[in-house]
C-alpha cells in the first residue's frame, strides 16, 4: 500500500551497512541519488531491502544477511562487532514519529538488539535485548493520567498495575519475546478514552506483566485507538511494501512464460513481471490498468497496447500488439519491458518504491514519462541514475549527491539552497547536470 | 504552406503534452484551429534550472514554424514566471516563440471547461468536483486529463485568457 494520506517519510538514516557508516538524508516524495560509481547508493537502496528482510523474510529465510554471503560481507569495513542500524523519521497524522533498529549477525546468527518508537512529545518505547524500556513526557503523562483518573472504567489500571511515580521512566523484562513492532505492542490491550488510550499488558500473556503506557489518540475511519497501535500497523505496512528494483534484465524477462500465481509484488529483478501484470490485468476485468495503458500509448505510440493469453498447457503469455499485429518477445525493444518493470510497479502501490539505474534500456524522453509517473505514484520514490539527461529533468530540491569521504565512508547530501543554485546556473547558462558534472552543486 | 503551421511543444509534464496534443486535435475536428496545425514533437519542460530550455530552444529553431512553452506558475507571480522563461531565450529565437503561463496548472482549463470553481487549487477541485458530482470510485490522476478533453466546453474555454493565448500561438 502506498503511503497513507497524511503520513510522510521524511529522513532514513543508516549506521554500519555496507559503505554507509553514518548517512543520514532527508527525504521528499521524489529522490534521484546521483553520484560516482562505488560512491554507495546501490548500498543505500539495499538497507532498504535489508530493513524489508528484518521484519518480512523470504519464507524459509532465517537470516536476511544471507541474500549478501554473511554479515561480514554487509557489515562496515567487515567489522562483525558492529551492529546495523536502519532509522526512520515520519510524520503521521500530524506528529513526528521516530523509528529505529538495531541487528547483528554476528557469529552467523541473526539477532535484533535494539528498537526504538517514539512520538515527539508523548511516549517512547525502547526494547533493548529482553528489557522494554518506556519513557513518557511528563506533561503528556500528568494530562493523560487526569484524564485515566477520572474515568470509572480505567482508574483502577493505573495504580493496580503500576505505581504512578514509576511511569514517567521505567523498564520491565520481557525476557526476549518477539519484537516490539510485531509482538509486543500487538500483544496489549488498549482502551481508548476521549484524549487518550491506555495500554496495558492483558492477564493472560504474564510475561508483558507491568506494561502500562498512555498513548494520543488518532481517528482511524470511523474508529478511535491508539496512536501507538495505529503508528504500529502503519510501520508495519510501510516495511512489508518497500519495493527494491535492482539488476532489472529485460531479456530475462522476455523469456519468462509462467504459471498463473498469485504474486502482487514484483521480485527485485522483475523476473515475475509477467504474473504480477498479469494478476492486475484480471483484477481490472481482463483490461490493462489505466495508468499502465496510458502510459504505454504515450511512450510507444497510439496503437499498442498489452493482452494476455493463456498456452495451451495453462501458462500465461504476455502480448503485445501494435495496433493489429501481434508482437512476439523477441520483437519487443528491451526499453518497453523496462516501462512496463517501472509502470507495474507503481501499480503495486508499494510504500517506497526504490530503482536502481533507472534509465537503463530507456530513450529521454520515456525516462521523462516515467518520471512524471515516479512524482504522482502516491508513495516515496528513490531512484539512483548516473544520466546527466535524468538529471535534467529534475528540479534540484529532487537530488541526494552521494560520494565517499577520505575513509571511504558514503557520504549523502541535498543541494543546500536550491534557489541560490538555480540563480547561479541561470546567470551561467549551464544547465543542472553540467554542473553537477563539471561544479559543485551541493 | 498557407495555413498550415508546425509547432514543437514545451509543455510542463509529459500529461500536459498528451492533454494539449488531443485538445489541438478537437480544436482542428470543430473548426477552431485550422487543420494544417500540427505539434509535431513534444519535449518536457527541464526541471526547474531552466537554461537546458535555451538549448532546446535553439535545438528546435530551424526546424519548426513555432516554438510553445506552456509553464505553470503554481499561484506565483506570472509575470516572474514570464521572466524566470524569458531569460532562456536567446533574441534570435524570439519570433518563434510563445510562452503560455497557466496561473495554477493545466488542470484550470479543464475546471474551466467543465464550469469547476477552482479557487487556488484546481487540482483539488477536479477531484472534489470528480468526487462529489460524479461520484467517481476512483481518485483523479493526472494520466486521466486526455479523458476530459470531450468534455470541455470550448465556448466557455474560450474566453478563459491563458487558453486564447494558446489558440493564438498556433494560429499560422
Amino acid at each position: 500500500m502506498p503511503l497513507a494520506e497524511g503520513v510522510e517519510l521524511k529522513e532514513i538514516w543508516i549506521k554500519n551497512f555496507k559503505s554507509l557508516k553514518d548517512v543520514k538524508v532527508r527525504l521528499g516524495e521524489f529522490n534521484l541519488l546521483i553520484g560516482p560509481n562505488r560512491s554507495g547508493k546501490t548500498n543505500f537502496l539495499e538497507a532498504l531491502e535489508l530493513l524489508k528482510a528484518v521484519y518480512f523474510p523470504r519464507p524459509g529465510e532465517v537470516n536476511p544477511f544471507l541474500r549478501w554471503w554473511g554479515y561480514d560481507r554487509v557489515v562496515w569495513r567487515r567489522d562483525e562487532s558492529l551492529p546495523i542500524t536502519i532509522g526512520l523519521s515520519l510524520a503521521m497524522a500530524g506528529r513526528d514519529v521516530k523509528f529505529e533498529v538495531t541487528f547483528t549477525g554476528i557469529g552467523g546468527k541473526f539477532a535484533l538488539l535494539k528498537e526504538v518508537v517514539e512520538v515527539n512529545s508523548t511516549v517512547r518505547l525502547e526494547k533493548v535485548g529482553s528489557v522494554l524500556k518506556i519513557k513518557h513526557d511528563p506533561e503528556f503523562l500528568n494530562r493523560g493520567l487526569k484524564e485515566a483518573e477520572e474515568n470509572e472504567r480505567v482508574k483502577h489500571l493505573i495504580s493496580s498495575i503500576r505505581a504512578k511515580s514509576e511511569l514517567a521512566n521505567y523498564s520491565v523484562d520481557i525476557r526476549g519475546k518477539g519484537t516490539l513492532l510485531k509482538d509486543v505492542i500487538y500483544s496489549l490491550t488498549e482502551i481508548s478514552l476521549e484524549n487518550v488510550s491506555i495500554l496495558y499488558s492483558p492477564a493472560k500473556r504474564p510475561w508483558l506483566r507491568g506494561i502500562l503506557l498512555l498513548s494520543p489518540n488518532v481517528d482511524f475511519g470511523k474508529q478511535r485507538t491508539s496512536f501507538i497501535m495505529f503508528i504500529r500497523n502503519k510501520l508495519l505496512d510501510l516495511l512489508n511494501n518497500i519495493l527494491v528494483l535492482k539488476a532489472v534484465e529485460p531479456r530475462k524477462i522476455k523469456e519468462v512464460v509462467s504459471r498463473p500465481a498469485k504474486e502482487k509484488t514484483l521480485t527485485s529483478d522483475a523476473s515475475n513481471l509477467h504474473n504480477v501484470l498479469y494478476n492486475l490485468f484480471m483484477e481490472n476485468r481482463a483490461k490493462m490498468p489505466p495508468r499502465i495503458e496510458k502510459a504505454i500509448k504515450d511512450i510507444f505510440g497510439p496503437d499498442v497496447y498489452v493482452s494476455f493469453m493463456l498456452t495451451e498447457d495453462g501458462r500465461i503469455f504476455m502480448r503485445v500488439y501494435e495496433g493489429d499485429m501481434p508482437l512476439d518477445p523477441p520483437m519487443i525493444s528491451d526499453g518497453f519491458y523496462k516501462a512496463l518493470v517501472v509502470l507495474t510497479a507503481i501499480e503495486t502501490r508499494p510504500s517506497i518504491l526504490v530503482i536502481d539505474e533507472l534509465e537503463n534500456a530507456l530513450h529521454p524522453k520515456a525516462i521523462q514519462r516515467l518520471i512524471d509517473e515516479l512524482k504522482n505514484a502516491g508513495c516515496t520514490v528513490i531512484a539512483v541514475t548516473h544520466s546527466p539527461a535524468v538529471v535534467d529533468i529534475v528540479d534540484p530540491e529532487d537530488i541526494v549527491l552521494v560520494d565517499r569521504d577520505e575513509e571511504g565512508a558514503t557520504v549523502m547530501k541535498r543541494v543546500e539552497d536550491p534557489e541560490a543554485l538555480k540563480r547561479k546556473l541561470a546567470e551561467r547558462g549551464i544547465t543542472l547536470s553540467e554542473g553537477w558534472l563539471y561544479g559543485r552543486i551541493a | 504552406m498557407a495555413g498550415s503551421l508546425e509547432a514543437f511543444l514545451i509543455p510542463e509534464d509529459t500529461y500536459g503534452a498528451s492533454f494539449l496534443k488531443a485538445l489541438v486535435n478537437r480544436l482542428k475536428a470543430e473548426g477552431l484551429l485550422p487543420p494544417g496545425v500540427n505539434i509535431v514533437k513534444d519535449w518536457k519542460l527541464p526541471g526547474r534550472c531552466r537554461p537546458k530550455l535555451e538549448r532546446m530552444v535553439k535545438a528546435a529553431y530551424d526546424d519548426y514554424d513555432r516554438i510553445i512553452v506552456v509553464a505553470d506558475a503554481e499561484g506565483r507571480d506570472v509575470r516572474g514566471v514570464r521572466k524566470e522563461l524569458e531569460i532562456h531565450i536567446p533574441d534570435f529565437c524570439r519570433p518563434k516563440v510563445r510562452i503560455i503561463i497557466l496561473d495554477y496548472c493545466i488542470e484550470e482549463w479543464v475546471c474551466v471547461g467543465l464550469g469547476v470553481r477552482f479557487g487556488e487549487n484546481p487540482v483539488r477541485a477536479l477531484k472534489d468536483y470528480l468526487r462529489k458530482q460524479r461520484g467517481a470510485k476512483t481518485d483523479y490522476h493526472k494520466y486521466m486529463l486526455p479523458d476530459f478533453v470531450p468534455e470541455l466546453d470550448l465556448d466557455r474555454l474560450s474566453s478563459y485568457g491563458s487558453f486564447r493565448e494558446f489558440i493564438g500561438a498556433l494560429m499560422p
